[in-house]
């Protein structure tokens, strides 16, 4: 069973939604909020597996209450929803600690998959997101007619890329790929260098834009 | 309202022309000059025929003298003893009408000039020389009784009286040459005192002419002055209302554009989900179920317009996540739909601009990236957004045909120029055909900002 607490500001959608979840055996509406500081209050009152929430919403905005909420509970998932599909939004929602990114058009057709996949740890984005990034990071490598940087990349190290993409933790990879915690540090510390990133939600993102998860 | 007050406030145009005053004046230098040298050498011309007059006068007078005493020296002399240089007795009658009218002759060359003092000394030698005259013949016959020694007191009387002539005869020509002298020095001071007053009046109307023609020079500046600042007021107005203008045209873009995205946007999105609701409680396969498909995906078509035109309205990043994503943002949409190869490189610390700032570089750079697409057929264009503490730098550099920027500055370059001097910047195009075009904004950093940064 995953329990799942709601947060948009707009009621119809929000009713909408639930009504939606509420048809999956496996999944359970327990809380719903119309602001962020509701939402951290449900949070805090439930303890969710997974989070949706609106990126717009009163008093207190979803990316905000979203880094609140991964900070106090760090096994909650939180997708956002939003009505942009642009990769700065996405990038920001990342960075707040969000999992899971969905744009209002598809919201309904996706969100069930969205739930289950950030529910098992790896990320997910609507398709049309994850379309627009790679198109972009293609076009814009086409442009500057520079080499893929992930052509850098070490078969070992692509490996490694794809596990931490999909939110795995350096343990957790460490016994998928047989080494040791220092050696998946190791390969990580070079993979960001190589690809001049910073953090983990630029790391997504590029896997995301690379097309390695989606 | 207060454009039009501040119109009306112009200065009176000034009452003469300063180039009719400098004709009036000129003219009238002129004018003086003219009369002034013209009586000078009238004048002049008078002296010297006056001094002519005076001397041949003094001359003829002094001839006339030197006559008469030459007359009664020889008058004096004995006929006996001197022979031919003495005068025969006989001829003294005749020798003293020839003195007479030598005195007559001097008296008429005087003319109005003598004065009662001269006529007086004349009348004094007039009689001297008669008395002397009528003792002559008795003295000569005395000498020539005793011809061998003539008493001494007789010769003595004699000589005297010849004395008192000749001496009354020289300081009657000296007083004539001092007459004519005092005579020459007055004409000579007059003519002076003539040049003084017309210099004086040349020297009064050309001060007048300065005057005149300084004031003239000072009412047209500030006129001119005054016109200037009017011109320089209505176009800092003119400006602050284009500015108000385009302010309020953003602010209504972006509640527009909130408008469609949050309220029309949520509302489309809501009935969407109730929408997928509804088809998952019906029956599979039938015709409902692919209407109702058809009408989802007509549904989320238009939920994707009205993201497009929120978004050409106005960027919610700008608002969102600030200026820099909204510029790259820019950069991949024009990208998407041209085909071009744009890059855009800012600094992250251009953040904290005011709103003014953001819009304006946002919507300079949109511009620019609508000219290059139209215009220059580039194939890649490089936005560049730096900032330093003084200035803010916009550079948009495209690989196209270029042109030229003196002659052909289209709408979207004037619009830059117009928003970018709003902010008291510079706008700066480089190109030439063939060469791509960089437009280089430069801006001053706010003041508010400049105070955050330090």
């Amino acid at each position: 069973m995953i329990r799942i607490a709601l947060a948009d500001d707009h009621t119809v959608l929000r009713a909408g939604l639930k009504s939606l979840l509420e048809r999956q055996r496996d999944f359970e509406v327990v809380g719903e909020a119309g602001d962020g500081r509701e939402l951290l209050r449900v949070v805090d009152d439930t303890t969710p597996d997974v989070v949706v929430t609106d990126i717009g919403m009163p008093k207190l905005n979803g990316t905000e209450a979203t880094s609140q909420i991964v900070t106090k509970h760090p096994k909650t998932r939180v997708i956002m929803l939003s009505m942009h599909s642009d990769e700065a939004y996405v990038l920001r929602a990342l960075k707040a600690g969000a999992r899971g990114y969905l744009v209002k058009e598809s919201a309904e057709a996706d969100l069930m998959t969205a739930i289950r996949t950030v529910h098992s740890g790896k990320a997910f984005f609507s398709p049309s997101v994850s379309a627009l990034l790679v198109e972009d990071y293609v076009r814009q490598m086409r442009d500057r007619g520079v080499e893929d940087s992930y052509e850098l990349l070490s078969p070992r190290e692509r490996e490694v890329l794809q596990l931490i993409a999909e939110g795995q933790s350096n343990k957790d990879i460490a016994n998928v790929l047989g080494l040791s915690i220092y050696t998946v540090e190791t390969h990580r510390g070079n993979i960001l260098q190589k690809l001049g990133l910073h953090n983990v939600p630029e790391l997504i993102l590029y896997a995301v834009r690379k097309g390695v998860i989606c | 309202m207060r454009v039009m007050e501040d119109r009306t406030k112009i200065i009176a145009k000034p009452l003469f022309s300063g180039r009719k005053i400098l004709w009036v004046g000129c003219v009238f230098i002129l004018a003086v000059m003219c009369v002034s040298t013209a009586d000078v050498i009238y004048s002049l011309r008078k002296t010297a025929a006056k001094s002519d007059a005076v001397v041949s006068g003094f001359r003829q007078r002094s001839r006339l003298l030197e006559t008469l005493r030459t007359l009664m020296l020889r008058s004096a002399l004995s006929p006996d003893s001197d022979g031919e240089r003495a005068i025969e007795s006989s001829d003294l009658p005749a020798a003293h009408l020839q003195a007479n009218q030598i005195l007559e002759q001097f008296g008429a060359s005087l003319g109005a000039s003598g004065d009662e003092a001269t006529q007086q000394r004349l009348d004094d030698l007039k009689s001297s020389i008669n008395q002397y005259w009528d003792s002559l013949p008795i003295i000569r016959e005395q000498n020539a009784s005793h011809p061998v020694t003539p008493p001494p007191f007789f010769r003595g009387a004699e000589r005297r009286q010849i004395r008192h002539i000749a001496r009354q005869i020289m300081e009657l020509n000296r007083e004539q040459q001092d007459r004519a002298g005092a005579q020459l020095h007055a004409e000579h001071d007059r003519l002076q005192g003539e040049l003084l007053i017309s210099s004086l009046l040349s020297l009064a109307v050309v001060f007048a002419l300065i005057a005149g023609i300084s004031y003239r020079i000072k009412t047209t500046e500030r006129f001119a002055e005054q016109q200037y600042k009017d011109v320089v007021q209505a176009r800092a107005e003119l400006q602050t209302f284009a500015g108000r203008l385009e302010q309020a045209q953003e602010e209504e873009r972006r509640n527009l554009s909130r408008e469609l995205h949050d309220e029309l946007g949520q509302t489309m999105a809501a009935a969407l989900v109730e929408l997928s609701r509804i088809e998952s409680e019906m029956p599979q396969d039938t015709a409902a179920k692919a209407q109702l498909a058809s009408v989802k995906s007509e549904l989320e078509g238009s939920m994707r317009s009205i993201r497009d035109i929120a978004l050409v309205l106005r960027p919610s990043m700008l608002d969102d996540l600030g200026l820099v994503p909204a510029l790259k943002w820019q950069g991949r949409e024009v990208a998407r739909r041209s085909g071009l190869a744009v890059r855009v490189e800012a600094d992250d610390d251009c953040e904290s601009l005011p709103d003014t700032y953001r819009t304006c570089i946002y919507r300079i750079v949109q511009e620019a990236l609508h000219n290059v697409v139209k215009h220059a057929s580039a194939t890649s264009v490089a936005v560049s957004f730096r900032s330093t503490n003084e200035t803010l730098l916009l550079t948009v550099e495209d690989n196209g045909k270029g042109f030229r920027p003196a002659s052909e500055k289209g709408m979207g370059l004037l619009g830059i120029e117009e928003r970018v001097g709003r902010l008291a910047g510079l706008v700066r195009v480089t190109s030439s055909p063939d060469k791509g075009t960089t437009i280089q904004v430069t801006l001053p950093v706010p003041a508010v900002e400049r105070e955050e940064v330090r």
